[in-house]
């Protein structure tokens, strides 16, 4: 009977040690290979990790002064792989069938997606209320960037 | 006999290989969208959904939406669908949804039309061959017999998402109205395979339909649960005059 108790409070331990060691993994990854940019107007200068997937996820439709927000995305690059895993908890595949569903139900509309990142960085710049990502720091007269709070 | 409509013509093109195709435009303001599959059922003994013991084509969809932004706020959409399984859908088009959508804020959307219903994870995608995750879905959860019965209503609908801290997110979907069950809908065969009946029709009083979903904090789990009533009356005519009804 003693040997069970011990083996269960080990098991118990061992469990709490991977589970705390996965979440520790995850807020320890790096933030900066990818940047998230929105146009000079929007009004907030922050978002949380959740505030971005939401948005991407057509959760989140308004930025704090109820300007509605437009999201655009990259078409299959690995930057737009880096960050759906990052931000969305997503592959391209996943997130690509998450908006036929929302499309095919009447739900949801997909969003506008770039072939380059030089020409989502030109839609960003122009169009009032957008919100999108790129590898590069860009030119910060003409695009803001988005500093993000781990939460 | 098969009804013929020029969707079985185009499909037939397509016979002998499973094919999937999605095509979309942008006209102007007006987004159209659509999809076509054709597949093909054998089965070693017994007929499954269909003759399938001699091989069948009648396993097909088809669908076409159009929709449009009229504001910021509000959207407006109608998918037409046909399609075919054994001797369900025979593909006739139907309205699969058709609704107005106002999304008002983040946490409160109203929707008005005819809606598909939240039921499960997948009774909305069901009758897309992209989105399923198998080549037919788990029949005991979504019956392909039973489709008409869950797949849609006509009213209107609330829906929102409530972000929960560090909880995750929680998705809602409620929907109250009327259905229209078609009078040859795998129901209305069931029924008549009881006795001597010809099924007239359904006259449904009212169905809802409420729906939660939890996106949780655990990467990559969600949980979703459903519950759905309707109250309805099935219309029986005896086709054996001088068999008497089955007393209640």
């Amino acid at each position: 009977m003693k040997a069970k108790r011990t083996t269960r409070l080990m098991l118990t331990f061992v469990l709490s040690l991977s589970v705390a060691g996965v979440f520790s993994a995850q807020n320890a990854f790096a933030s900066d290979d990818v940047i998230i940019i929105c146009n000079k107007n929007v009004y907030d200068d922050t978002l949380s990790r959740k505030d971005i997937k939401n948005i991407f996820l057509g959760r989140k439709t308004e930025w704090s002064n109820k300007q509605k927000i437009i999201f655009v995305t990259l078409k299959n690059t690995d930057v737009h792989e880096i960050f759906l895993k990052k931000y969305v908890g997503k592959t391209s595949f996943q997130y690509a069938n998450f908006w036929k569903k929302q499309l095919f139900t009447g739900k949801g509309k997909p969003p506008k997606s770039f072939n380059t990142e030089d020409s989502l960085r030109d839609y960003v710049a122009d169009t009032d209320g957008t919100i999108g990502y790129i590898s590069s720091v860009p030119d910060k007269s003409k695009i803001k960037i988005i500093s993000v709070q781990d939460q | 006999m098969k009804k013929n409509s020029v969707i079985i013509i185009t499909i037939i093109l397509f016979s002998a290989v499973h094919v999937k195709n999605i095509c979309s435009a942008e006209l102007d303001k007006i987004g159209i969208h659509g999809f076509i599959s054709q597949g093909y059922l054998k089965s070693d003994k017994n007929n499954f959904m269909a003759e399938t013991e001699d091989g069948t084509f009648q396993f097909n969809e088809a669908g076409i939406n159009f929709s449009a932004d009229l504001s910021e706020k509000l959207h407006l959409g109608i998918q037409f669908f046909a399609h075919d399984i054994g001797d369900m859908g025979n593909d006739d088009i139907t309205i699969d949804w058709a609704f107005a959508d106002y999304r008002w804020h983040d946490w409160l959307g109203l929707r008005a039309g005819k809606i598909k219903n939240p039921v499960g994870f997948y009774n909305e995608t069901r009758d897309i061959d992209m989105l399923r995750t198998s080549i037919l879905m788990p029949q005991s959860i979504y019956s392909d017999r039973h489709r008409d019965n869950i797949i849609a209503l006509q009213g209107a609908g609330i829906y929102g998402n409530i972000p929960l801290d560090f909880m995750g997110t929680l998705s809602y979907q409620l929907q109250y109205g009327t259905m229209d069950i078609d009078a040859e809908s795998g129901s209305s065969k069931d029924a008549e395979a009881t006795g001597p009946f010809d099924v007239t029709g359904f006259d449904v009083d009212y169905a809802y339909i409420v729906s939660l979903k939890w996106d949780t904090f655990i990467k990559g789990l969600r949980v979703e649960g459903s519950l759905s009533k309707a109250k309805l009356d099935i219309g029986l005519k005896t086709i054996n005059p001088l068999i008497p009804l089955p007393r209640q």
